[in-house]
């Protein structure tokens, strides 16, 4: 890895190539400060994604962290949190990348499944969820990230597993975590729950209201 | 050769015509560390092609994050990698402190860095005694067990478990230590340190052991930067990035200590580093214990219900194994929407694949046992 | 076969001296394991077997009684004549190599004179049943398993011959109990120390042992070829290893340490002194295993061919030439 000062320049040049035609409105308050979990955070169109981690791959980043937020309950879509990071400078850049599903909502899984327990009530949810009509067809699609970023792999692998959403252009993509023949896709919201114990007072699911975007 | 059993020949993989020899390592085998599968095309004793197949043991921690509350979900982080369990735990408890607005008391986050610690060099020493293991050396193993067993009992005696510590609170911790904490604490730094150059004898300087890891399963910068490995593994192929530096989180930026790192990038470099983080680990141990101030373990106002702001927040520590981050996004309830692990082994495996290609099968024990996997961390 | 010197040759007495072999066999088999588990406690800062019996002594009785309790497992998929032979045919050369050996000067069954090309043929078949076993056993990790033992056997046993060669040389004998008589005044380590090493090198890797012990090793190949065998079948390959471990010592102690020789103003007797030497040897192939990492196959290998078999060579021709000049 390159001395600090290199890693600034690559920086800067990133920063940049970033602010040329693109939609750069911070999102959240980023919590500021040379600290653990210091990261800027912006929202990233889709298309304009894999441009984006090819200026990452080039100015030295690592793909941190790719994971999906099942936020169609909230605000109707799907959101994408990419996190690069930097060995050489505490450069941390979280962007976030919604994605309009067209599977849409389907409320809260039929059965709160109290009565079971575990893994039981897991796997009811996971029947219900196939069986409901609204599950037919995977929903979203976003483009894949493994030629910029081998590390990609995996992780996209996972949010299929966990989501359903598809990459375009993943080599392989098949389940990672699941088994191969599963047919559900567990982190979604309407998956039902799979908790031993019910939190008190916690309704089925998520409550309403309360969307991630403030 | 399965036709003349009267079962239908197995479907031919990917290979290299007929020579191809198909090799399902785990996930039940001594050295996959767990429940690792790797899918190996052979050529004799070389390997061809490697594929880990993972999620053995997926126990859904993410999930079971979101259907409990935050408070109930803290005995999950240390099972998450149950071999640094206490950095687990207190990185959750820090996370959440950052999104609630918790000041810890200074005794507390003291305290925090002495057991990391401690935890960092009995995951280590499982590491060293394990890692020996696969490459055949069955005494280190006895050995490095020994002086884990100290760590544990000193842990043990503070938090009342020995692998998965539920020690951190958000705010502080459960329990004050004592006078004879600090005293064992020290006394094994200084056991440890006299055992040290008993370990370069017997390993570091033995010429099996060198051939067996010199110049093997090199991951250089660039697959590093590729793949985003962390850790040891990182700071074996050159790169100076230790979180405790990069981004001091708790009291870390006061502590006077190195990043080891070696330029190699071979198994050999992994061991040299692990076994020079020890040294810093205790290092930061004695400095911590100096500086542990009297004073309160938790904050004066403590709440017994967590309901965070809407937003998301992002804390990143060194564990044994690099790089672990927890991400959460609240939604304003007592559930979290998402709570994301960044775990390091995850990133470090799937590298993992990419070195493997060409060596031997002894050479995937080997490698796979430098790169220090733990797969519960894996599959989460 | 004939009792040398000794016990009248009797048909009787032959099968009786087969029986006291073939229980020493099985007791020199209970005490290594016993004395491995002890040495490798010691070395690893542990105590051992210390329940069952006086230090443990009767731990390896137990161990044997529960092997012989235990279910016969034949797995489906297994070659049933190469799998139910194996284990026979590796432990059947091992009894028959024991029974060659000199114990003292007039305790041997049989001495012939071409002794050791008979003992290095014996431990050529058992290989035969290691490779039977792996094959046998249809099972990915024990074929591997037996290809490398197969391939190492091959690449030891010829520097294992060839530094058993000065020594023939030396005492213009075949004959163990010759080669023996021969080292009255200078035992053969003295002349061929590096012999001596290169033999007791090679006959560490001829008895499968760590650092050499790939064909079954277990953080690579599970078990390697006996992987599917267990209860008693496992057990034979088991004592044939540790008989076979025996029976290089043995060889090691005829042939370079003087076998039964001793210091004659010491009244103990000759067997007191082979058991003494071979024991001794034994323990040296424990410190090893219980020490050194693995070495990796083509390493082994190398080493054999690269190293091992030159320097026999040399050595081999050195002692020829040397001999040829001084005599």
């Amino acid at each position: 890895m390159a001395e600090g000062a290199v890693a600034s320049e690559h920086a800067q040049r990133l920063r940049a190539e970033l602010e040329a035609g693109l939609d750069l409105g911070p999102r959240w308050s980023a919590l500021e400060g040379a600290s653990s979990g210091f990261a800027r955070c912006h929202a990233v169109s889709v298309e304009a994604l894999p441009r984006l981690a090819g200026a990452f791959a080039r100015a030295g980043y690592f793909l941190e962290l790719l994971t999906c937020l099942d936020l169609r309950q909230h605000e109707g879509r799907m959101r994408l949190v990419y996190t690069f990071n930097c060995f050489a400078a505490l450069d941390r850049w979280r962007l976030h990348v919604d994605l309009a599903p067209t599977r849409p909502w389907s409320g809260p899984a039929a059965k709160p499944a109290r009565a079971k327990k575990g893994a039981a009530a897991a796997l009811d949810a996971a029947t219900d969820a196939a069986a409901a009509p609204a599950a037919a067809p995977l929903p979203v699609e976003a483009p894949s990230l493994v030629a910029s970023f081998p590390a990609a792999d995996w992780l996209e692998r996972e949010v299929f597993d966990m989501f359903g959403v598809r990459f375009a252009g993943h080599p392989q993509l098949k389940r990672l975590l699941l088994p191969e023949d599963a047919d559900f896709h567990p982190l979604l919201k309407d998956f039902g729950r799979m908790d031993a114990v019910a939190a008190p007072g916690a309704g089925p699911a998520m409550g309403p209201g309360g969307g991630a975007d403030g | 050769m399965a036709e003349i059993w009267g079962e239908p020949a197995p479907q031919p993989l990917a290979g290299n015509g007929d020579d191809t020899y198909y090799l399902n390592m785990g996930p039940q085998h001594p050295s996959m560390h767990g429940v690792l599968r790797l899918l190996l095309h052979l050529r004799g004793e070389e390997i061809l092609e490697a594929e880990p197949v993972i999620g053995y043991a997926h126990r859904a921690h993410e999930k079971m994050a979101e259907n409990r509350n935050y408070l109930m979900f803290l005995p999950n982080s240390s099972r998450v990698d149950y071999l640094s369990g206490m950095i687990y735990n207190l990185a959750y408890c820090q996370a959440m402190e950052r999104l609630l607005g918790i000041e810890v008391p200074e005794r507390a986050e003291h305290i925090r860095v002495i057991v990391s610690e401690l935890n960092r060099i009995s995951s280590h020493l499982l590491w060293f005694g394990t890692f020996l293991l696969d490459l055949g050396g069955v005494t280190p193993f006895l050995y490095a067990f020994d002086d884990r067993e100290e760590i544990l009992t000193i842990l043990e005696r503070v938090t009342g478990s020995r692998l998965t510590y539920s020690y951190g609170r958000f705010g502080g911790v459960t329990q004050d230590v004592d006078a004879l904490f600090v005293e064992q604490t020290l006394a094994f730094v200084a056991r440890l340190r006299g055992r040290m150059p008993d370990y370069h004898a017997l390993v570091s300087d033995n010429v099996i052991f060198r051939h067996r890891c010199e110049g093997v399963g090199l991951i250089d910068q660039a697959t590093a930067l590729r793949y985003g490995v962390t850790g040891p593994c990182l700071r074996a192929c050159g790169v100076p990035y230790d979180l405790r530096r990069a981004e001091p989180y708790g009291i870390y930026s006061r502590f006077d200590f190195e990043v080891p790192t070696q330029p190699a990038g071979d198994i050999f470099a992994r061991y040299l580093v692990r076994l020079a983080e020890m040294e810093q680990s205790c290092r930061i141990i004695e400095q911590a214990v100096a500086a542990l101030p009297a004073g309160p373990i938790m904050p004066e106002k403590q709440k017994k219900r967590f309901k965070p702001e809407v937003g998301e927040s992002y804390f990143a520590v060194e564990s044994a194994r690099g790089h672990f981050g927890i991400y959460i996004v609240s939604d304003g309830s007592e559930l979290p929407l998402r709570l994301k692990l960044r775990t390091p082994s995850f990133a470090n495996l799937s590298a993992v694949a990419a070195v493997l290609k060409g060596t031997m099968i002894a050479d995937t024990v080997a490698i796979l046992g430098s790169v220090d996997v733990v797969l519960p961390e894996v599959d989460r | 076969m004939t009792l040398h010197v000794l016990w009248p040759n009797t048909a009787l007495m032959t099968v009786l001296a087969g029986a006291v072999l073939m229980a020493y066999v099985a007791f020199n088999g209970m005490l290594l394991v016993w004395l491995e588990r002890k040495v490798s406690a010691r070395f690893q800062r542990r105590l051992g077997p210390t329940e069952v019996g006086w230090a443990g002594l009767l731990q390896s009785a137990a161990d044997v009684i529960k092997l012989l309790a235990k279910q016969l497992i034949t797995p489906r998929h297994v070659d049933r004549p190469l799998y139910h032979l194996a284990p026979v045919l590796v432990f059947v050369p091992v009894l028959a190599g024991i029974s060659l050996f000199p114990f003292d000067r007039h305790l041997q069954l049989h001495d012939f004179n071409i002794g050791l090309v008979l003992l290095f043929a014996l431990a050529g078949l058992g290989f035969l049943g290691i490779f039977m076993a792996g094959w046998g056993s249809n099972n990915k990790y024990a074929l591997l398993g037996a290809m490398r033992a197969v391939a190492q056997n091959i690449a030891y046993e010829i520097p294992l011959i060839l530094a058993t060669l000065p020594v023939v040389l030396l005492a213009r004998t075949m004959s163990l109990r010759e080669v023996v008589e021969a080292q009255h005044q200078l035992w053969f380590i003295v002349q061929q120390p590096v012999a001596f090493a290169i033999y007791f090198i090679a006959a560490v890797a001829e008895t499968n042992r760590a650092p050499f012990d790939i064909p079954e090793a277990e953080s690579e190949l599970v078990a390697g070829f006996h992987t599917e065998y267990s209860g008693m079948r496992f057990a034979f390959f088991f004592l044939a290893e540790y008989t076979n471990m025996t029976i290089v010592c043995m060889i090691a102690a005829t042939l370079f340490l003087g076998g039964y020789i001793g210091p004659s103003w010491l009244p103990v007797p000759g067997w007191v002194w082979f058991f003494g030497k071979v024991y001794l040897l034994l323990l040296v192939m424990m410190w090893l295993r219980w020490t050194f990492p693995r070495l990796r196959f083509d390493q082994l290998m190398s080493f054999a061919w690269g190293v091992l078999i030159p320097l026999a060579i040399v050595n081999l021709l050195l002692t020829a030439v040397a001999i040829k000049v001084w005599r």
